[in-house]
């Protein structure tokens, strides 16, 4: 995914819940990118756009992220019980 | 800057100057920054399609983006954040990005860049001035103000070319200082003499940029620098400005004070068989708890090594007027004529054998007791009967040992003591020029010794 991309499915799949301002992902994007958790690489776009830079997970990006699911997922399951969902 | 796409309108120049906004409110490597600008640029743009593709004119859809892209300064310091520290970004990354374009630099920027290395120069000159004389404690303040100084004066330089007005704001304090200490030394100078105030001179000439409307439109963009680096700045700034001036008069942990110093004086009254004194014996004992750690600096402290003469502590005997007078403290005149017993003509000390400093016992300095049939000038004041001073040298001194001094005093005639009944008799001891501890005392009472105002000695008229 590309920036923009990555933004237009943040909104889209919190249906607006999160609304950041979009220039706030890259400064996230090229931190993770700088503790190699994603890479990024160049592809053109089509229609003469500016080209487009695309991020995929790394190995060590995935399992950064397994981990940080198993976290959120016993915070969840701990704030419900908290909160007597 | 790599060529990202042509400007084919006024809207995507208006996208790529935000994206330029960006990059120069943020402080990223030199290497990421063309790639950085152009995947800025691409999602501007393809937000800016977007928002045509809804129906929104040209303009309107440019800023429609740039509205839900953020401002450029606060991506600039997330920029700065995900390159750099924390600490990096939130101060560094603060104080020097640029708001200010480059093709509109106010004329008199350069002079206030010049002023601003005022501070440089002098602190560090009268830092590395002192360093050598001043105490640790004193000559680490004394840096630590001039590192200070260098670093916000150097940040502020570039800062103010940047368009921060923080910066304007150092200048315009520095301008205030120059043109204050300029008037104080015209208004407290002798008169018929002459002295050029360069630095008023020099305040006077950087006022026009300091306060002019260029140097105000140049910072306008500038933001406050933050509730936390805002008053940190500030204090730096003074810290600079006065660590290295006050310095010499701070005080100084390392240096003993005049709790550290127990001092003891006793006495023992000879008395004739009609119960008049007719001899003092004074044992004087003192401890330091801890000494000073290069009490005169570095080249005081090397003058020491190299076995060159060292000031020492004073210790000052003197026979007070009988216990008829009152005193005013210790800074006053006698309220009342001082009785006739214990007078100068009396009291004056007179042979005895040399004294001898013991350091637990063992002799390790002596002294030939001062004989004469006056005090001695410098040490006479309107409640000394009678004075003698020893010189201690500080390199002699022990932290924890027990040192003890005797003397005895003698009155000039046994005639003359006739009349003398209750001695007072003080010792004062003078650690160098910084304090001075006392202790006072009669045939029955031991004295303590209690700190006291350095005494101002008084010529006898």
């Amino acid at each position: 995914m590309y920036g923009y991309e990555i933004v237009a499915e943040l909104r889209r799949s919190t249906e607006g819940g999160i609304d950041l301002p979009e220039g706030t992902v890259y400064p996230a994007l090229r931190r993770l990118e700088g503790e190699g958790l994603v890479s990024g690489y160049w592809e053109e776009a089509p229609r003469n756009a500016p080209r487009r830079r695309y991020y995929k997970l790394t190995q060590s990006g995935e399992g950064a992220l397994a981990t940080g699911m198993d976290d959120w997922r016993r915070f969840k399951v701990a704030a419900d019980a908290v909160l007597g969902q | 800057m790599t060529e990202i796409a042509a400007a084919s309108s006024q809207s995507e120049s208006r996208l790529r100057t935000h994206v330029e906004a960006t990059l120069v409110s943020a402080r990223v490597p030199r290497q990421v920054r063309d790639d950085l600008a152009e995947e800025l640029y691409g999602h501007l743009w393809t937000r800016w399609q977007e928002a045509i593709g809804s129906g929104l004119h040209e303009q309107a859809a440019a800023e429609s983006a740039i509205r839900s892209f953020g401002s450029a300064q606060r991506l600039g310091v997330e920029m700065t954040a995900a390159y750099h520290s924390r600490l990096y970004a939130s101060t560094i990354g603060v104080l020097l990005p640029a708001v200010a374009g480059s093709a509109d630099r106010p004329a008199g920027l350069g002079r206030l860049q010049a002023l601003l290395l005022i501070p440089i120069l002098g602190t560090v000159a009268v830092a590395a001035g002192e360093l050598g004389s001043l105490t640790p404690g004193r000559a680490l303040l004394a840096v630590v103000g001039a590192a200070a100084a260098v670093s916000m004066s150097l940040t502020a330089i570039l800062a103010i070319g940047r368009g921060q007005r923080w910066a304007l704001r150092y200048a315009q304090l520095l301008v205030f200082l120059a043109l204050a200490f300029a008037v104080d030394t015209l208004v407290i100078m002798p008169a018929h003499t002459y002295q050029v105030p360069i630095g008023g001179l020099l305040g006077l000439y950087c006022l026009g940029p300091a306060l002019g409307a260029d140097m105000k439109k140049w910072t306008a963009a500038s933001r406050p620098l933050g509730k936390l680096l805002g008053p940190l700045a500030v204090l730096t700034v003074a810290a600079g400005l006065s660590l290295p001036f006050a310095a010499p008069i701070l005080p100084d942990p390392t240096q003993v004070g005049p709790g550290d110093l127990n001092l003891r004086l006793s006495l023992i009254c000879t008395r004739d068989t009609s119960g008049y004194v007719t001899a003092l014996d004074l044992t004087t004992e003192f401890r330091w708890n801890r000494l000073d750690l290069l009490p005169s600096g570095i080249k005081g402290g090397l003058k020491t090594l190299e076995g060159r003469s060292a000031d020492g502590d004073g210790l000052l005997y003197g026979v007070l007027p009988g216990a008829g007078s009152h005193l005013d403290e210790y800074n006053g005149k006698w309220l009342d004529p001082p009785a006739s017993d214990f007078s100068s003509a009396t009291w004056p000390g007179v042979n005895a054998s040399q004294q001898d400093l013991r350091d637990n016992g063992a002799v390790v300095d002596s002294w030939q007791w001062w004989s004469g049939p006056e005090p001695q000038l410098a040490e006479t004041t309107d409640r000394i009967y009678y004075a003698d001073v020893e010189t201690i040298s500080a390199s002699m001194l022990q932290a924890g040992h027990q040192y003890a001094l005797r003397q005895r005093v003698l009155p000039s005639s046994i005639a003359g003591a006739a009349a003398d009944r209750d001695p007072l008799i003080f010792i004062r001891y003078q650690h160098l020029d910084r304090f001075v501890v006392e202790a006072v005392a009669t045939c029955e009472r031991p004295g303590i010794g209690v700190p006291v105002a350095i005494p101002q000695v008084q010529v006898p008229t």
